[in-house]
């Protein structure tokens, strides 16, 4: 049994270190590596810089054009004309010169629903600009979070020192014990 | 337009130093590392797909190839390290039953076939079952390039402990073996 399961060990074995590659293994891998790196370096074609630049201009131009035409102004195209300022016998010829009735009509349509549209984008900017920001600022400091912050940020180990309780304390306790040895003899011997 | 043109002769250049290193890596060491992942998958398409993702990751990470001081070791720990890594994607009973059915010769007659390939098939399930670093250590050494060193270089262990994990694992799997009667 103990042979038999060994043999077998070493059968399995022998054939994970016998497995053959593949023939044509090598091509198709290098085949597949320098696919890889050809795509990974390959420089932009010139016709592909070309097209960059052309879209590039049509959107500089689309651009620009839009900007115009949103800066026509509303008046040019409703100029009045009255016929009682005109004399009588021109009114063909003002009518000639009139451009056909329903163009203007559209286009000055159009003019009145940008310009409102352009004036509710105002009326909701400053409706934002007006209205309380959320969340609210924070409160202001008060004088003795200010002085906190300035010991704290200044960095003072006496200072800080001074905020714990017991250490001041002690230092207190020590201070005066000092002040005491200091002033009593000196008192007594005045006194003498 | 020059400086274009001169820019694409660069790279070509370069391209064409890299392929030369390439196919001589492909070369050297494909062979090797198509055992190291077959070892860990027993499937030679699914080696063949990691030998080929590790010589990718190598021309991922050309411009650090010049640090590598053991290119083999380097190469095969990244073959590992992916064989390994694929092995929990992928269904392995089903490679380890056509591994096992390809080890039995074809000159044996059907039923004795079919018993081979059951007690094949019962050492590459009781190898599966052992410890990950036992494991690891039992399928690196049939790969009869791979010494103590390299094994330890691969697996990031001392020499000392890959020995004493390979002695473990054989024993291991033989007891296994032995109380199972599989085999």
């Amino acid at each position: 049994m103990r042979k038999s399961s060994e043999e077998a060990v070493r059968q399995v074995l022998a054939g994970l270190r016998d497995a053959e590659a593949p023939i044509g293994m090598e091509r198709r891998i290098l085949e597949a590596v320098q696919d890889r790196a050809s795509v990974r370096s390959a420089p932009l074609p010139l016709s592909a810089w070309g097209g960059a630049f052309a879209c590039t201009a049509a959107v500089c131009v689309a651009i620009s054009m839009i900007h115009r035409v949103e800066h026509v102004p509303i008046q040019s195209n409703l100029r009045p004309v009255s016929a009682g300022m005109l004399p009588i016998g021109s009114e063909a010829a003002v009518k000639s010169e009139l451009p056909p009735l329903s163009q203007p009509i559209v286009r000055v349509k159009a003019n009145v629903k940008r310009a409102k549209v352009a004036r509710g984008k105002d009326s909701v900017t400053l409706r934002e600009m007006q209205t309380a920001s959320f969340p609210a600022p924070p409160m202001p400091l008060t004088d003795q979070e200010k002085l906190l912050l300035r010991v704290a940020h200044r960095g003072d180990p006496e200072e800080l020192a001074m905020l714990n309780n017991e250490m001041r304390a002690k230092q207190e306790a020590e201070g005066k014990t000092e002040f005491q040895k200091f002033f009593e003899p000196s008192t007594t011997g005045d006194n003498e | 337009m020059t400086s274009i043109e001169e820019c694409g002769l660069v790279l070509s250049m370069e391209e064409v130093a890299s392929e030369i290193d390439l196919t001589a890596l492909v070369e050297n060491y494909s062979t090797l590392l198509f055992r190291v992942a077959h070892s860990v998958l027993r499937s030679r398409a699914e080696a063949e797909d990691v030998v080929q993702d590790a010589f990718v990751r190598v021309v991922e990470r050309r411009s650090s190839l010049p640090d590598v001081r053991d290119m083999r070791v380097w190469l095969i720990r990244i073959t590992w390290n992916l064989a390994i890594d694929r092995r929990r994607r992928i269904r392995p009973e089903q490679m380890d039953k056509s591994f096992a059915e390809s080890l039995v010769a074809s000159s044996v007659p059907a039923d004795e076939a079919l018993d081979e390939a059951q007690r094949m098939k019962a050492v590459l399930r009781e190898m599966e079952r052992l410890p990950k670093a036992e494991r690891h250590v039992l399928l690196l050494s049939s790969l009869e390039e791979l010494g103590t060193a390299d094994m330890a270089k691969v697996l990031g262990r001392s020499e000392s402990a890959v020995r004493a994990l390979l002695f473990r694992a054989r024993t291991r799997l033989r007891e296994r073996l032995e109380r199972g009667g599989g085999v």
